[in-house]
């Protein structure tokens, strides 16, 4: 668009600001100012880590989702009821993530895949070495692994749970049921 | 397989979130526990986790705050900017599509060994559709103007 540069030279000369030009500087401001962000990605970061290292079993994918994440939660804007809904907002992106992640992996259902898909191979023996509860995990479906640590590890109610996976509440509440069986039965 | 709900499940789940189970919480929530099955699968299955979630939390591998916020302008930015590209894109397109038709239109009533009266007929008959043509040429490029002169003035 060679004319562009052209215009741009008119622009130089002494146009003024324009509504259009508001509107889009308004586009292009982020939800949250970069102190306020500093100070809710230094709360929530590690949290939003833990849940997609432990979800997913890879330390270098959580790195990079736990990123994405945190951008998306920026550019589709914050929601303005506080922190604890900012929060489990960027839990929903962060799970939805994991999902895409699967998804482009073995491009299938999600719940029909075998376990051991979604389990992935850490090189570095890492994460998976020090992890407590990381045979019990691999055991689960990515569904219930997901739900038992917002459940469990976060603290999230049915409620939230329902809203961040994506499922209804009563759905929810069974399968939520049978995987703390599946895992109780496992860690025994 | 049945959902039973025990009604000190509340406490339990508050004793293991609170890191009191099971030393710091009482002896007889303890009993409790030991016989209930539903609340012992809580106990078990919250402990474990609360665990390893203090685990993970301290192997975090956390970037800085200003890497984030610096990459989530730069895609809003591109996001502001595809948005104006797509109305820009269709008004040239629309304007190069004006620019032919008034060409066709000037070849044709400029074909050479008509009679001038019968010239002077078809471009006083055409005038009108020139005068739209021209019109709609100096709108679009008022309206490519403006949103040249935003995209500039945000960039």
């Amino acid at each position: 668009m060679t004319w562009l540069n052209a215009i741009s030279g008119i622009r130089a000369a002494g146009a003024g600001d324009t509504q259009a030009a508001k509107a889009l500087r308004a586009a292009c401001e982020l939800p949250m100012d970069s102190e306020a962000f500093a100070g809710f990605y230094e709360r929530s970061a590690r949290g939003v880590w833990a849940y997609l290292a432990r979800v997913s079993g890879d330390a270098a994918l959580a790195d990079d989702l736990m990123q994405e994440a945190f951008v998306r939660f920026l550019v589709a804007g914050a929601p303005e009821e506080g922190e604890v809904a900012c929060r489990r907002y960027l839990f929903r992106i962060a799970t939805n993530l994991l999902r895409d992640h699967w998804r482009g992996t073995k491009a299938s259902s999600m719940e029909g895949m075998a376990e051991e898909l979604f389990v992935a191979v850490d090189v570095s023996g890492g994460v998976e070495a020090r992890m407590v509860l990381g045979p019990a995990l691999a055991r689960l479906k990515p569904r219930e692994r997901e739900i038992l640590w917002l459940a469990h590890a976060e603290g999230y109610s049915h409620k939230e749970i329902a809203e961040i996976v994506g499922v209804g509440s009563p759905s929810l509440r069974l399968m939520l049921f049978r995987a703390r069986r599946k895992m109780a039965e496992m860690l025994r | 397989m049945t959902m039973r709900v025990c009604e000190r499940e509340s406490e339990v789940l508050a004793a293991v979130r609170g890191g009191m189970w099971p030393t710091g919480c009482a002896e007889e929530l303890r009993v409790h526990v030991g016989g209930c099955a539903k609340c012992g699968e809580l106990a078990v299955v919250g402990a474990a986790f609360q665990a390893e979630r203090a685990a993970a939390v301290m192997e975090a591998r956390v970037g800085s705050a200003g890497v984030v916020w610096w990459r989530a302008q730069v895609r809003r930015r591109q996001a502001a900017m595809e948005a104006v590209a797509r109305p820009m894109w269709g008004a040239q397109m629309f304007a190069l599509a004006v620019a032919l038709v008034m060409l066709v239109v000037a070849g044709v009533v400029w074909v050479p060994g008509l009679q001038w009266d019968a010239v002077w007929a078809m471009v006083s008959g055409s005038a009108v559709l020139l005068c739209v043509a021209a019109g709609v040429v100096v709108m679009v490029g008022v309206v490519g103007l403006s949103l040249a002169l935003g995209r500039e003035d945000r960039g």
